[in-house]
């Protein structure tokens, strides 16, 4: 056989059979040698690598900060903007100034709408007077019809009495005939302007009518729709307060996601201290290492191996429990970013729709826009009968002037009746004295009931001319009123009005700016967690660098409890690894040592390089073995858990704080 | 400055030229008010108004007042409004305020 | 109402993690990296609570607070343990330190805040 070693030939059996133990043995020293040169490289490699590990934590932790400061900052700006959307952050200055205008406004339409009312009463009253007065023409004339023909029967009568007394009557004619002109220039202009003022006041009239009942409809619904909107925005601002909103309860969630992934980060210093316990472990590793290749036979090799597969089980144990921390810390670091995206990204669509809420205060039909569409409105409806009262008041003012002229002309007219009368009278006593006399004594007397009559018609007509250009002059002035105070109205919606849709608008612009301002954060965030998510290159490490050390300690374990096994070594031999317990803060570790303890009790009990590493889902840390009676149960290690789990509070000084805290 | 424009036989379209600000609104409306008077002179019948701010970055409140009177007196004629847009942020301002719900936005 | 808290930690991602957290809420959060550093800070500056890891090069968490409760100014300041240790003895020795509370690690966000306002008189 090739193998056998030449120098053994014609040795005894037994000598070669223990060299060629030997010879094996160097073999197995040899593999051993390899491994644990591999442990060797592998640990510096670790020593280093955990630098580089740290600096990308922190890296991490710092890009986390500034993705924590965008988020704080974007979820603020959600804050204010829902705050002015539903009503919650304004105070009642923004609205209460703009309801007072437009209250105040509504209530002077109300107020000039009644005017109106009023003076359109009055004026049919003075159109009616007027159609009366227009009916003084026809008694005028009707009255003052004989008189046409009474200077030719003077004539007539007065041309046997001789020249003196035709001269007598000849100027009673001519004062009549020079009645009758005025007369007629009455008839045929005065009157004619009158009933021209007459169409003119009922056009007015029909036109004032017309704008009052669609003013009165207006204001009348206006005023309505102005207390009932009002009314429902009040409520619905109210009810705002109260109800729940959606980013409520997505801040929550956003809260516990951040919670995770700093619980996420704080593992850097678990995982860190855990490789410390493992480096601290290999110059005892080292030593013992030295012992089994220098021992000389197999009972000098036995304790140094079975210390060697104890330690190296335990101390991949550890790494292997490490390497699971990282998973679980980047799945929780990664996974909660791009929750925290998923939330923020859901919050911005939230606050764009707000469905909750019925009513907004910054929607198309919301508070704001009510309130400016009103004002726009109130203002046109004031500046209409600011129109309307100039141009009645344009139309009517004349009027009154016409009337006092017209009444003038009828005190004139009755005047000269009355001298006509009188004259009349004396020249009939003068008649009197002839006996041929007798029919101008008739002729006159006449003439003077006919004056009597006509100064009667005209002193009626006069006094009802006065008491319509008084009407006249009335109402004129109420228009005139009206157009001032219309127009100091007019000011007060021009500059206050103006002042408010401002503020109304101003407190819209807010509003719309900080909905720009969210935009423009969620794209920060989105670069942000980016570059956050860039910062978690934890793979290589859990991938690579510990499993490079972990694989070679496994390796050496197994081969040790082979060696250990075929010759005739017992899994259930004295636990040789305690000091190192004594290194072990946390509950995990001393759960690694309590399962290498375990699997040489019990031998299909899986060795820890068997247990799975949870990589996408986390691991709550089981409690500690129980101690030695009487010594107080150690406090666990709180768990990294998904959202929906939630941490079973259970101290030992039964604080509500949590598993993990005691205070004294 | 605002520029008119009849593009298709059955629609008005007004397009703003930059974003829709208390700076321009006013100009915009008395636009509007020329365009329907035209329309009208004309007897033109349109059943869809397009108002273009593809050209626009941002939409103000007061720009805003101008659109829902807009909205307001298309559809007492009985017409619908479309609204074109480009920018994301003038999206976000329709839909902040609901407008959406009454008008078409047509991304350009 | 703010309160200036120190914590004290030779990893700098813990320190980073408690500072974000206690910032958040409205402290101002000083930090340093071991116990001697953190106390000679406290010769010259005074603080509400002390927060501060176990083991640490130069002078370890059980340490400063037992240095600090000897000092006369810190009788009443609390001194919070947080640490990965879970040993019951250890956290006995810390107590005898006369240490407030034993936190540990990983600790929540909302758990911190809570035990602060409980540490603290508001």
């Amino acid at each position: 056989m090739k193998w056998w070693p030449l120098k053994l030939k014609g040795e005894p059996l037994l000598v070669r059979l223990q060299l060629l133990f030997g010879s094996l043995e160097r073999r197995r020293s040899s593999e051993f040698a390899g491994l644990f040169a591999q442990v060797r490289e592998a640990e510096l490699n670790l020593v280093q690598a955990s630098r580089g590990l740290e600096a990308q934590f922190l890296a991490t932790s710092s890009e986390l900060e500034s993705l924590a400061g965008f988020g704080d900052q974007f979820v603020k700006q959600v804050e204010t903007l829902v705050s002015l959307a539903t009503g919650k952050g304004c105070d009642d200055s923004v609205f209460s100034g703009a309801i007072r205008l437009i209250d105040q406004s509504t209530q002077f339409l109300v107020g000039c709408q009644e005017q109106t009312v009023g003076t359109l009463e009055l004026l049919r009253t003075y159109n009616a007077q007027i159609g009366r007065l227009l009916a003084v023409e026809t008694q005028l004339q009707r009255t003052m019809l004989p008189l046409r023909f009474v200077p030719t029967l003077f004539k007539a009568e007065s041309a046997p009495l001789g020249s003196a007394v035709q001269q007598m009557f000849t100027s009673l004619t001519h004062e009549i005939e020079g009645l009758h002109a005025q007369v007629q220039e009455i008839f045929g202009t005065k009157f004619k302007q009158l009933e021209q003022t007459r169409r003119t006041v009922a056009a007015v009239i029909a036109q004032l009518d017309r704008q009052s009942q669609s003013l009165h409809e207006v204001t009348t619904t206006h005023k309505a729709q102005i207390e009932s909107s009002i009314e429902t925005l009040k409520k619905e601002m109210t009810s705002n307060h109260e109800r729940d909103v959606r980013l409520g309860v997505l801040s929550k969630d956003i809260a516990r996601e951040v919670e995770q992934i700093v619980m996420g980060l704080q593992f850097q210093d678990i995982i860190n201290q855990k490789l410390q316990h493992v480096t601290a472990a290999f110059p005892q590793i080292e030593a013992k290492f030295t012992e089994f290749n220098t021992a000389s036979n197999q009972a000098q090799a036995r304790e140094p191996l079975h210390f060697l597969e104890q330690s190296c089980r335990l101390e991949a144990g550890q790494l292997q429990g490490a390497e699971g921390d990282l998973a679980n810390a980047e799945a929780a670091i990664q996974g909660g970013i791009q929750k925290v995206l998923a939330q923020l990204t859901e919050m911005d669509s939230h606050c764009l729709s707000l469905e909750e809420f019925k009513l907004l205060t910054t929607s198309f039909d919301g508070m704001i826009q009510v309130l400016v569409e009103m004002i726009e409105e109130v203002r046109d409806l004031v500046g209409a009968t600011v129109a309307s009262a100039a141009e009645a008041y344009e139309v009517l003012r004349p009027l009154g002037g016409l009337a006092s002229g017209l009444t003038a002309i009828i005190r004139d007219l009755s005047a000269r009746i009355r001298l006509i009368g009188l004259n009349a009278q004396v020249q009939a006593a003068r008649a009197a004295q002839d006996r041929r006399g007798a029919g101008l004594e008739v002729l006159s007397a006449r003439t003077s009931e006919i004056s009597e009559e006509t100064n009667r018609i005209s002193v009626d007509a006069a006094s009802q001319l006065d008491a319509l250009a008084a009407g006249l002059a009335e109402s004129v002035n109420a228009f005139g009123k009206l157009q001032t105070t219309g127009l100091t109205q007019q000011d007060v919606l021009n500059q206050q009005g103006r002042t408010e849709e401002r503020r109304l608008h101003a407190f819209r612009d807010s509003a719309l700016e900080t909905l720009r301002a969210i935009g423009d954060s969620l794209d920060q965030l989105r670069a942000q967690a980016q570059r956050t998510l860039a910062t978690v290159q934890f793979s290589e490490f859990r991938q690579s660098t510990l499993p490079a050390l972990r694989l070679p300690l496994i390796a050496i374990a197994d081969g040790a409890q082979r060696w250990v096994q075929a010759r005739g070594g017992d899994q259930s031999e004295a636990i040789l690894v305690d000091g190192f317990k004594r290194n072990y803060t946390m509950a995990s570790e001393r759960e690694v040592f309590a399962s290498v303890v375990s699997a040489r009790s019990s031998p299909s009990a899986p060795l820890p390089s068997e247990r799975p590493v949870a990589n996408s889902e986390f691991e709550a840390f089981t409690e500690p073995p129980a101690d030695k009676e009487g010594e107080p149960a150690s406090v666990s290690e709180p768990a990294l858990q998904t959202a929906s789990e939630r941490p079973a509070p259970a101290s030992p000084n039964g604080s509500d704080l949590g598993a993990n805290v005691e205070l004294f | 400055m605002n520029s008119p424009q009849d593009s298709e036989k059955d629609s008005l379209t007004l397009r703003v030229l930059g974003d829709l600000l208390s700076t321009n609104a006013e100009a915009l409306q008395s636009e509007f008010a020329r365009l329907l008077e035209g329309a009208d002179v004309s007897s033109r019948k349109w059943g869809i108004f397009r108002l273009d701010l593809t050209g626009a970055k941002m939409v103000d409140s007061v720009g805003l007042n101008l659109v829902v009177t807009l909205l307001k007196r298309v559809q007492k004629r009985g017409a619908r409004m479309q609204i074109a847009y480009s920018n994301a942020n003038v999206l976000r301002t329709f839909s902040f305020t609901r407008l959406d719900r009454h008008v078409e936005l047509v991304k350009a | 109402m703010a309160k200036t808290i120190l914590t004290v930690d030779d990893a700098a991602t813990m320190r980073k993690m408690v500072s974000f957290t206690l910032r958040g809420a409205g402290h101002e959060v000083l930090e340093a990296q071991d116990g001697a550093v953190a106390f000679n800070l406290l010769q010259s500056r005074a603080v509400d609570l002390v927060i501060t890891d176990v083991h640490m090069p130069n002078m370890s968490g059980i340490e400063l607070t037992r240095r600090l409760r000897a000092l006369p100014s810190f009788g009443r300041v609390p001194i919070i343990l947080l640490t990965t240790e879970s040993d019951p003895g250890r956290k006995a020795e810390g107590r005898a330190a006369g240490a407030t509370g034993w936190i540990v690690k990983p600790f929540g966000q909302e758990q911190l805040l809570a035990i602060v306002a409980k540490v603290l008189p508001s």
